[in-house]
C-alpha cells in the first residue's frame, strides 16, 4: 500500500497558506517513520484505515516537531528548501506544528482507542521534554555522550518507540512485557538513527549530500563531536569548536585520529547493535505464529538506520 | 558511553533461579556477567539481560586503582580531614593516644565499608543499573562481581566494629552517638533511594555524620571532651559534604524523577533546587567566615580568604548551570572535594601560626 499521509482535503481550506506550507513540508519527506508503521502493521494484520490513521499520526508529530525545530534553530533551509518559518512567517511555523499535533488527537480519538490517544500523548511530551533540555545544551562544548543519550532516548527514541509499540496498541494486544521491550528496542533503534544522523554533520555515510557541520555551526555539540573531542585539550576543544569545514576538522583533531576514533564509534555501536539482535531473538517468545515474519523486518532496520544501507 | 564488549546475552526474570546468581556474579568463576538493560528495575517482574564476558575480554586496571575506585578513596578526605583538623586544634597526635589510632583505623574501615555497600545495594536494586552515574561503577564495568564486593564490605564493616571496641569501653557514651550515626545513615541512604520519608532526611543524615558528629566524637576520643570550636569545625565540613551530596542528586534528578523517586531535587524542580544549591554556598562562605574567626580573631581569619574567594566562584557557576545535563553541574562535586581539601588545609594553617 502506497501511503499518502497529507492530503488538502484534510485541512480547512478558508486557513490562507496553510495548505501550501504543508504541501512543502510534506513533499520533500522520505516518510521513513510511515513506512516502519506500514512494514511492522502488516505482520498484525491491521487494517488499511488503522495503518493510514497510525502512519499519518506519526509523520504529522514527526513534521510538526521539524517545523518548530527549525524555527527554534533558526535553521534556513529544511530537505534542501527554505524552512517554513523563512518562506512564510515564524508564526505560521509555530501554528502549523500545533494544528499538526491537534489533528493528531481529533483523528485519534475519532478513531476511539484509549489507550493509543494516551500513549501518543506521553510520546509527545516525551519529545517535547527531550526537545526542552536539548536547547539548554546549545554552547556546553563539555557535554558527555552519556548525557546526549538523555537527550535522544527522549527526543528520537520516542518516535521509534512508538513506531514499532502503536501497532500492537491498535491490535489492542497490551502485554506489559511485550510493550518494555518493544520500548527497550525502539531505544536502541533510536540511538542508532540519532548517532548515524550526528555522523552525517561530519559527512560520514552522507549519501544524501546533506549540508554538514550544521550543529557545531549552531553551537551544539551532537554525540560523535562529543566523542571525537574525549580527552583533547582545550586549546584543541576551542580549534574544532571554530571548524567551518571538515578540513579544519582535520586540521583541530589530526585526520589519521578523526578515522580512528569514527572507528572506535562504529564498533560501539557494533555492539548496541548485537543487543538489538538479541532483543529481536527474545520478542519471537511473544508474538503468534502469523506475526513471527516481524522479526525479520525489524532485524534489518540497524542497518538501514545506522549504515543507511537500504 | 558504556562499552558492551562481546559477549553474547542472556536474559533472565526475577523469578528465574539464575537471576540472582547472574546479579551476583557467583554463576561461575569463568565467565563474567555484566547487566546491560534492565525493564522493570526493582519490581517482582524485573528482567535484566547480562552480557556474558570471560574475565580477559574486560579492560581491568591495575590493581591500585581498581582498590582506589572500589574503596572510593577520592572521597576519603571527607571522612578522615575532619578528625586530622580536630587533632590540630586540640593540640594531640596519634602517636601516644591508641584510641585515636584506632578511631583513625575504624573511620578508614568504615569509609571503605559504606562505599561497598552502597554499591551493593544499588547494584542488587538496579538503582545504578539505570543511573549510569551513580556508584564507583566497579561492578557495571565487570571489575568486581557483586558477591566479591559484598565480601569487602563484610570484612571491612567487621574490621571498623573490631577497631570501635577499644574506643566504646573507654567512652562508652560515644556508643550513643555511633548508633545514632548508623541508623542516620543507614535510614537516610535507604529512604533516599525509595523515595520515602522526609525528603530532608538524608541530606542531613550527611551533614551529621561527615560534620558535628564526627567531629565532636573524635574530639572526645582525643580529650575526653568535645569543644564549641569542634561542633563549629564539623559544622562547616558537614556542610560542603551535604553541598556535596545534593549536587550529586540533582545531577541524576532527570533519571530519578523517570524512575519515580522523589528526592528532593524532584521534588523541588530544577529552578529551586538551583537556588538551594546558591544559598548554601552563601552560607558556606559565611560560616568559614565564622569558623575562621571563633578561635582566635585577628588578621588570622584572613587566612579564610581563598576559601572564600573560590566558593564565590562556585556559587557563581552552580547559578549558571542550564539544567540537569549540563557538563559545569557534573564538575561541581569534585570542585567541592577540592574545596573540602581546602578548607582542611586552610584550617590547618589558620591553628598553627
Amino acid at each position: 500500500m502506497n501511503i499518502k499521509v497529507y492530503a488538502p482535503e484534510d485541512f480547512p481550506s478558508y486557513l490562507p497558506k496553510l495548505n501550501a506550507l504543508y504541501d512543502d513540508l510534506f513533499s520533500h519527506g522520505k516518510g521513513f517513520r510511515a513506512k516502519l508503521i506500514q512494514r511492522v502493521s502488516e505482520h498484525l494484520q491491521l487494517s488499511d484505515e488503522r495503518v493510514h490513521l497510525l502512519a499519518q499520526t506519526i509523520e504529522f508529530i514527526h513534521n510538526a516537531s521539524l517545523l518548530h525545530d527549525d524555527l527554534i534553530d533558526r535553521s534556513p533551509l529544511r530537505r534542501e528548501k527554505t524552512a517554513a518559518w523563512l518562506k512564510y512567517t515564524p508564526e505560521y511555523a509555530v501554528l502549523a506544528g500545533d494544528y499538526l499535533l491537534a489533528r493528531v488527537m481529533v483523528n485519534l480519538s475519532r478513531y476511539g482507542n484509549l489507550r493509543l490517544i494516551q500513549y501518543t500523548a506521553e510520546m509527545i511530551s516525551d519529545l517535547l521534554e527531550g526537545e526542552w533540555i536539548q536547547d539548554s545544551l546549545v554552547e556546553d562544548w563539555d557535554v558527555s555522550i552519556n548525557q546526549l543519550d538523555r537527550v535522544h532516548n527522549l527526543k528520537t527514541a520516542s518516535l521509534f518507540k512508538w513506531c514499532i509499540r502503536a501497532p500492537f496498541v491498535a491490535a489492542e494486544n497490551y502485554d506489559e512485557n511485550l510493550h518494555r521491550l518493544l520500548d527497550e528496542m525502539g531505544s536502541l533503534l533510536g540511538l542508532l538513527f540519532q548517532r548515524s544522523d550526528d555522523l552525517l554533520d561530519f559527512d560520514i555515510r552522507n549519501y544524501e549530500r546533506k549540508a554538514i557541520l550544521g550543529d557545531l555551526k549552531s553551537g551544539y555539540m551532537n554525540s560523535f563531536a562529543a566523542f571525537v573531542t574525549r580527552g583533547m585539550s582545550e586549546q584543541q576543544k576551542a580549534k574544532f569548536r571554530q571548524s567551518q569545514s571538515m578540513a579544519d576538522v582535520y586540521q583541530a583533531i589530526g585526520e589519521a585520529e578523526f578515522f580512528n576514533r569514527l572507528a572506535e564509534f562504529d564498533e560501539h555501536n557494533k555492539k548496541v547493535m548485537a543487543l538489538y539482535d538479541h532483543h529481536c531473538l527474545t520478542l519471537t517468545t511473544f508474538l503468534k505464529p502469523h506475526e513471527q515474519g516481524l522479526i525479520e523486518e525489524l532485524k534489518v532496520l540497524p542497518n538501514i538506520l545506522y549504515w543507511r544501507k537500504v | 558511553m558504556t562499552d558492551l564488549g562481546t559477549g553474547r546475552f542472556v536474559t533472565f526474570e526475577k523469578s528465574s533461579p539464575e537471576f540472582s546468581q547472574y546479579l551476583l556474579g557467583s554463576f561461575s568463576d569463568k565467565e563474567i556477567a555484566l547487566p546491560v538493560s534492565s525493564l522493570f528495575v526493582n519490581t517482582p517482574q524485573e528482567q535484566v539481560t547480562f552480557q556474558i564476558l570471560r574475565p580477559q575480554d574486560v579492560d581491568r586496571p591495575p590493581l591500585w586503582k581498581l582498590w582506589f575506585q572500589v574503596l572510593r578513596l577520592d572521597l576519603l578526605p571527607l571522612t578522615l580531614l575532619p578528625p586530622v583538623v580536630i587533632m590540630i586544634l586540640e593540640r594531640s597526635s596519634l602517636s601516644g593516644n591508641p584510641l585515636a589510632i584506632w578511631s583513625f583505623v575504624a573511620l578508614l574501615f568504615l569509609h571503605g565499608a559504606t562505599f561497598c555497600r552502597n554499591d551493593y545495594m544499588d547494584h542488587m536494586r538496579g538503582v545504578d543499573r539505570w543511573n549510569e552515574k551513580g556508584g564507583s561503577r566497579v561492578i557495571q564495568r565487570g571489575w568486581l562481581r557483586a558477591v566479591s564486593v559484598r565480601n569487602i564490605y563484610l570484612v571491612l564493616m567487621l574490621a571498623a566494629v573490631f577497631c570501635s571496641v577499644p574506643i566504646f569501653m573507654a567512652y562508652p557514651e560515644l556508643l550513643l552517638d555511633a548508633i545514632f550515626a548508623a541508623a542516620l545513615g543507614i535510614w537516610g541512604y535507604s529512604h533516599l533511594r525509595s523515595g520515602r520519608g522526609p525528603l530532608w532526611l538524608s541530606s542531613v543524615g550527611v551533614f551529621l555524620c561527615l560534620g558535628p558528629l564526627l567531629t565532636v566524637g573524635f574530639s572526645w576520643v582525643m580529650t575526653g571532651t568535645a569543644s564549641v570550636a569542634a561542633v563549629l569545625i564539623g559544622a562547616h565540613f558537614g556542610l560542603i559534604a551535604m553541598l556535596y551530596a545534593l549536587t550529586r542528586h540533582t545531577i541524576s534528578m532527570l533519571v530519578d524523577d523517570q524512575a519515580g523517586l522523589r528526592t528532593l531535587p524532584v521534588v523541588l524542580g530544577f529552578d529551586r533546587m538551583k537556588a538551594l544549591l546558591s544559598v548554601l554556598v552563601i552560607v558556606l562562605i559565611i560560616t568559614s567566615g565564622f569558623v575562621f574567626s571563633w578561635a582566635e580573631p585577628g588578621l588570622k581569619s584572613l587566612t579564610a580568604l581563598p576559601l572564600v574567594v573560590g566558593l564565590s566562584f562556585l556559587g557563581r557557576k552552580i547559578y549558571a548551570v542550564k539544567s540537569p545535563l549540563s557538563s559545569a553541574l557534573l564538575e561541581i562535586p569534585a570542585n567541592l572535594v577540592s574545596f573540602h581539601l581546602l578548607s582542611g588545609a586552610l584550617l590547618v594553617v589558620y591553628l598553627i601560626l
